[in-house]
């Protein structure tokens, strides 16, 4: 979520150390069509024996994650099934596996979880994080009871790759570490009637897109005494060595601006419908709310599920819990901030250096963001996570946060990543400026994590969702009682428990009546119902009096770990059947004999 | 299109016109019976698709379908423009660069995005069909217009919407497409629509004696309620509600009828999410999302002209100094007020019409959207009202006539001769909710209010809030609508007549009111009156355009090849080169302006870049000095091009010497 395009990027980065890898993507090399291996003596909290071998700590593009869904769908039919909402813009596949035990209930009457991956393209690590998900929870799901509860119980909707075609874009073209957070589709920029017409330009042909700086008595930056590939500031009244210039990129269309008109611009995670602005208020929105086509497909799969009651849409970077509202001029519901709360504080203790945070209050201001619509206009709790943060190089919060602290990055680099991570400065002519010199952060270092942390990443963050996903409500007859008050007439009092921490109803569903009520019935074929009462209190010195339709009892919301009790009246005898329905808290029911 | 257009030889045209003059003319074109007697002679979707397809065959027009609605129709375009090839659109457009836009500056006319208001889709429809005429008869002012500017006109931007009103029953208006909606969600759909009580085939209102309703007769008319005015201390004597019962027996009456997704509710600029009509999100539905696209698609687009009853060309939107410096603009900029008020006065000047009915404040409207969001000129038309009649003599009942007699005009819309005499209706039909109410004749009828079914409360008793059909919101626009049906003869009101209702037990029910639609839109004789300003002022807006000139072109030698070149790019026409509000939400296009070396020798630019863009120059005179410094590549003297150009403005060259 963090960050602006690349071609915006302020010239306030980062400088390198010489060391000079190619950046290599082979299919072939890097799918892992390895047959399972059996381990001798297990690591404790994974798969023993993985039917579909992943390696996680690799990055995979569009089509090696498609064929692991495949393999995934296949190896487990009754776990999984794979589908496609449609396709992109650039005409690929938008993928989303439904993951339950579908010999166990129906998909739609289970509360529902939905997890998505790299809206913003560039993000990449946020694909591996759900895909990591989906495994795990097919792997694990014959050699673990909290899983095959989960899936029992549970329905999961993971839509790995968001925006497909920048996926294949960061992977194949030249880019930065943030480049391209935006989809492909051709926009006119700069509005001047031309579109794409000024894209940036890898003008030292390696693949990222890294810095372009000169030497330049007057410059205002210096090398890094201790790690000289860095460029860092000079301070008041010191004399500096280099001005610089910004990412590599040339003025193609001749306007006097370098690479200011690339694919896209539009900002996907600006496209949501809650509290939606135009670009002038919330830079990055498109024409409408979903008029990104991609986004579209997405919410109308959604919206087809009100079973859905709990959401994650990964993002990267600096290690934070995100929840909404992502505007100060938008207010969620105190009741509803508890439930973040709790959940919310229990992830920072799952995940070091992660902190649980508000969009508006302590990042930016976001109008139009998916967490807002999913939370305002469905109901549904949702947070997203910012994968990866700097405290992680050395476990410590010296190097910092999102951007975190250079200097400590630097030292990263060269003692753990030997280097990988820069392209060293080389000498390039440029047709406006002249001899300038190119190098910097590789496109894959800065908001990804490297290879020996990424699968430590996947974990604690699928750790802090399937927490979150277990706090969706669930609802359980914890008892029915009856007495008899005179011949053929009974008192009968169910109790229903909601014991998870999310409730049935947010309270902004209930204000925006977006979930139909609860339903409790009491029906027997010999039994009928005078009159229904319903209470918090087991006294019933408080209780609501159903007057209509007394057999079908209405009851706005379970909340979070509550008891509510349901008391009828009725006359007759017999058998009978007491059943609770919820759209977001799944059903429970019990049957009876009165005599 | 365009291309096809472009190889139709004069000669064939003129066949075409011996041909098929008048064969667009709404004139010839028979029109079958509506089914809805109050919108008698006016067409339905068969009827608007086939006069579509008849303007098709004129060379100034095409048409083509931007897509199509959940109920299968297809949302039409009509471009008019001339036959002959566009004026080039920018000088700079080659194999590299891809130019965003093609096509003429042009004005985009949407007809009825209110579905009851048909009037605005004939009005819409017409204008195409005159302008088509017209240029073929070889019309002056018209081919010149059409030379210089496209006109795109939609004239039924929701289809679906707009042929409930001509063919559901009971009859109301309907502005709702066909997505089911729960619209007093209660997570049922459509389970309490309004009830057609007496059988007459209207929904109208509902009146339930009460001494403790809120309504009470008015003095002049008993047949018209009026809310009862706490600060008198007045008695009621009715409750009011849509005729309806209450068939979900949740206490409110007629209050869900599913009846789906309003195109005018349905856009970005301040949408009410979870409101009535305003669908799951904006621009949700594919009849909004065809025409909002279609207008981001073409960045020619420099002015709007839809048809709704939140007309803003008698009633101007207002500038407002305090909400101008909010980040998120609500009011008109003080920059485009001038401009919008010139170009409404001379709308009303034309049109002649008065006292217009106040506008309703749009939530999610289609004009806000045009002007707020996509930063274009935008107004809307109600295109006609009721107008001011004066009592018939047997009415008058005192001294006070809520109307001055003297200003019973047979001026503006209300034409002498073209009354229309609308027979008894044998079929019938009703008016739930009424969101907008009577817009054609009460200003009644803000948006958002109650639901319909519930009754009209104290609180809600004011101009301000809706009343539950199209009564009680203005009573002199009440009054003054009865003695217009008795000059025209229309039968537009039905009188009070007692019905059973089970839902009041004990209590005398009756059902009568207004008709709907007869407020709304005038008598199909009326409308080529009507159309006439539309089409004058749009031939004006024309002549009004931005008109760029290169002023005072330099050329200063430097020496040693170099050259200083000046020019003053200057907008001589009336309208800015976009409005304020494009400047500010980044719609607007800036123009181009380019110095251009001659084919094969390339100019070498020691200051400035070739091309710049310039953001907004006011009208008449507003200007931006350009300077560039350039080396010729050799010693003899090249000339040059100065180029000026963008979607919305006729580009401009001028060729300067360099030596």
């Amino acid at each position: 979520m963090l960050v602006r395009p690349s071609h915006r990027y302020s010239a306030r980065i980062l400088g390198l150390v010489a060391v000079s890898l190619t950046f290599v993507v082979n299919n072939s090399a890097l799918t892992a069509q390895d047959e399972p291996v059996r381990q001798i003596y297990k690591a404790i909290g994974g798969p023993t024996a993985p039917r579909v071998s992943v390696h996680w700590n690799r990055y995979y593009d569009y089509a090696q994650t498609t064929d692991t869904l495949k393999r995934l769908a296949a190896a487990f039919p009754n776990l999984a099934r794979l589908q496609s909402l449609g396709k992109s813009y650039g005409d690929r596949e938008m993928w989303v596996i439904t993951i339950t035990n579908f010999q166990h209930g129906e998909e739609l009457k289970k509360p529902g979880f939905w997890i998505d991956g790299s809206i913003h393209a560039n993000e990449i690590q946020a694909t591996e994080v759900a895909m990591y998900t989906a495994w795990f929870l097919l792997e694990m799901h014959n050699e673990n009871s909290f899983i095959q509860r989960l899936l029992r119980e549970r329905v999961f909707y993971i839509l790995p790759i968001m925006s497909p075609d920048s996926r294949d874009h960061h992977f194949y073209q030249p880019n930065t570490t943030s480049s391209p957070r935006s989809g492909l589709r051709p926009v006119d920029d700069d509005r001047d009637g031309f579109i794409d017409e000024d894209q940036a330009d890898d003008l030292n042909g390696d693949g990222h897109l890294t810095q372009m700086r000169i030497r330049d008595p007057n410059g205002r930056w210096k090398a890094h005494p201790k790690y000289p590939q860095l460029m860092i500031p000079v301070e008041d009244g010191e004399k500096g060595e280099f001005t610089l210039l910004g990412f590599e990129g040339l003025d193609n269309d001749e306007d006097g601006d370098i690479s200011e008109d690339g694919p896209g611009y539009y900002d996907p995670n600006r496209d949501w419908p809650w509290n939606w602005q135009p670009k002038y208020v919330q830079s990055g929105a498109h024409r409408y709310p979903l008029s990104i086509l991609e986004n579209r497909l997405m919410a109308e799969f959604v919206m087809q599920r009100p079973n859905l009651a709990g959401a994650q849409s990964y993002h990267n970077t600096g290690g934070m819990l995100l929840r909404g509202p992502g505007s100060t001029t938008d207010r969620y519901q105190p009741a509803d901030l508890q439930v973040y709360d709790v959940i919310g504080k229990h992830g920072e203790q799952l995940l070091p250096g992660y902190r649980y945070m508000n969009i508006a209050e302590d990042l930016y201001e976001v109008f139009g963001g998916e967490v807002d619509w999913f939370h305002q206009s469905l109901g549904v709790f949702t947070f997203t996570n910012e994968l990866f943060t700097n405290y992680l190089l050395f476990h410590s919060q010296d190097a910092g946060g999102f951007g975190g602290n250079r200097e400590r990055q630097a030292m990263f680099e060269q003692y753990l990543l030997f280097g990988d991570g820069l392209v060293p400065w080389t000498e390039v002519d440029h047709p406006k400026y002249g001899k300038v010199e190119v190098g910097g952060m590789k496109k894959n270092w800065g908001r990804q994590p490297p290879s020996f942390m990424l699968q430590e990443e996947c974990h604690r963050n699928m750790a802090f969702t399937l927490y979150h996903a277990d706090q969706m409500p669930l609802v359980a007859i914890k008892s029915v009682e009856w007495k008899r008050l005179a011949d053929g007439v009974f008192e009968v009092t169910a109790s229903i428990e909601n014991p998870k921490v999310i409730p049935t109803h947010s309270a902004v569903d209930l204000q925006q009546k977006i979930t139909r009520p609860n339903l409790i019935t009491i029906a027997g074929e010999n039994v009928n119902v005078a009159l229904a009462r319903s209470s918090t209190d087991v006294l019933f010195r408080e209780a609501k009096v159903h007057e209509q339709d007394p057999h079908e009892v209405r009851l706005a919301n379970f909340p979070g770990k509550s008891l509510t009790y349901v008391r009828w009246i009725v006359s007759g005898k017999g058998p009978f059947t007491i059943t609770v329905d919820t759209v977001k808290g799944g059903q429970a029911s019990y049957q009876g004999v009165l005599e | 299109m365009n291309r096809i257009r472009i190889v139709i030889g004069r000669s064939l045209m003129i066949g075409w016109l011996a041909v098929a003059t008048g064969m667009w003319g709404q004139a010839q074109e028979p029109v079958a019976p509506a089914l809805n007697p109050a919108l008698r002679d006016y067409a339905n979707y068969d009827q608007v698709t086939r006069r579509v397809q008849a303007l098709d065959q004129s060379p100034w027009a095409s048409t083509r379908s931007l897509g199509q609605t959940v109920g299968g129709r297809d949302i039409w375009l009509v471009t008019l423009s001339s036959p002959e090839a566009p004026p080039v659109t920018s000088p700079l457009a080659d194999d590299r660069l891809r130019l965003s836009y093609q096509d003429r500056p042009a004005i985009l006319v949407v007809g009825n995005v209110h579905a009851p208001h048909v009037a605005g889709c004939e009005i819409a429809l017409r204008i195409a069909e005159d302008l088509a005429s017209r240029a073929a008869a070889g019309d002056e002012a018209v081919t010149r217009f059409l030379t210089r500017h496209t006109v795109y006109v939609i004239p039924s931007p929701t289809p679906d919407a707009t042929e409930k009103n001509f063919s559901s029953a009971p009859r109301r208006e309907f502005t709702g497409n066909s997505r089911p909606t729960d619209d007093d969600r209660d997570f049922k759909t459509g389970e309490d629509p309004p009830q057609d009580l007496n059988g007459d085939g209207w929904i109208t209102m509902m009146r339930v004696h009460d001494e403790l309703g809120t309504y009470k007769a008015h003095d002049q008319d008993p047949r018209i309620l009026v809310p009862i005015n706490p600060k008198k201390n007045e008695r009621g004597a009715f409750r009011l509600y849509v005729e309806s019962r209450d068939l979900d027996q949740d206490k409110a009456f007629g209050e869900d009828a599913g009846d789906g997704v309003d195109f005018n509710r349905n856009h970005t600029f301040n949408y009410k999410f979870f409101s009535r009509g305003a669908g799951p999100h904006q621009v949700s539905e594919a009849e909004t999302r065809a025409v909002v696209d279609f207008a981001f698609d073409h960045p020619n687009i420099a002015l709007v002209l839809s048809f709704s009853p939140e007309d803003n060309l008698f009633k101007p939107w207002k500038a407002n100094a305090q909400a101008e410096r909010e980040r998120i603009k609500t009011s008109i900029l003080a920059a485009d007020a001038p401009y919008a008020d010139f170009l409404a006065e001379r709308f009303r000047n034309l049109h002649g019409g008065k006292d217009a009915p106040d506008s309703p404040k749009g939530e999610g409207s289609f004009v806000e959207w045009a002007y707020y969001h996509y930063g274009r000129w935008s107004f809307a038309s109600r295109g006609w009202w009721i107008p001011k009649t004066a009592p018939p003599a047997e009415a008058k009942t005192g001294d006070e006539s809520p109307t001055n007699p003297k200003q019973d005009d047979s001026s503006g819309d209300q034409l002498p001769g073209h009354g229309p005499t609308v027979g008894r209706f044998t079929d019938q039909d009703p008016q739930p909710g009424g969101r907008r109410g009577a817009a054609g004749g009460g200003g009644a009828g803000r948006r958002g209010g109650p639901p319909s079914g519930s009754d009209v409360t104290l609180s809600s008793a004011n101009a301000d809030a809706a009343a539950p059909g199209n009564m009680g919101a203005d009573a002199a626009q009440d009054l003054n609508a009865l003695y217009w049906f008795v000059s025209q003869q229309i039968d537009g009101f039905v009188p009070w007549t007692q019905v059973e209702h089970p839902d009041f037990p004990g209590r005398t029910v009756e059902v009568g009111g207004f008709l709907p639609f007869y407020r709304l839109n005038p008598p199909a004789s009326l409308l080529p009156e009507i159309v006439k300003p539309h089409v004058s002022w749009l031939l004006e807006v024309g002549d009004l355009w931005p008109t760029i000139e290169l002023r005072e072109p330099k050329v200063e030698s430097l020496g040693a090849n170099l050259y200083r070149v000046t020019c003053k790019v200057t907008n001589t026409g009336y309208l800015p080169t976009m409005p304020e509000m494009a400047r500010i939400n980044r719609e607007g296009y800036p123009l181009q302006v380019a110095l251009l070396g001659p084919a094969g020798a390339k100019l070498e630019f020691i200051e400035g870049a070739s091309r710049r863009s310039i953001g907004r120059l006011d009208g008449r005179g507003g200007n931006s000095e350009q300077v560039w410094i350039v080396r010729a590549p050799d010693n003899t003297a090249v000339s040059g091009r100065l180029v000026a150009f963008g979607p919305t403005i006729a580009a401009v060259e001028t060729v300067i010497e360099l030596k």
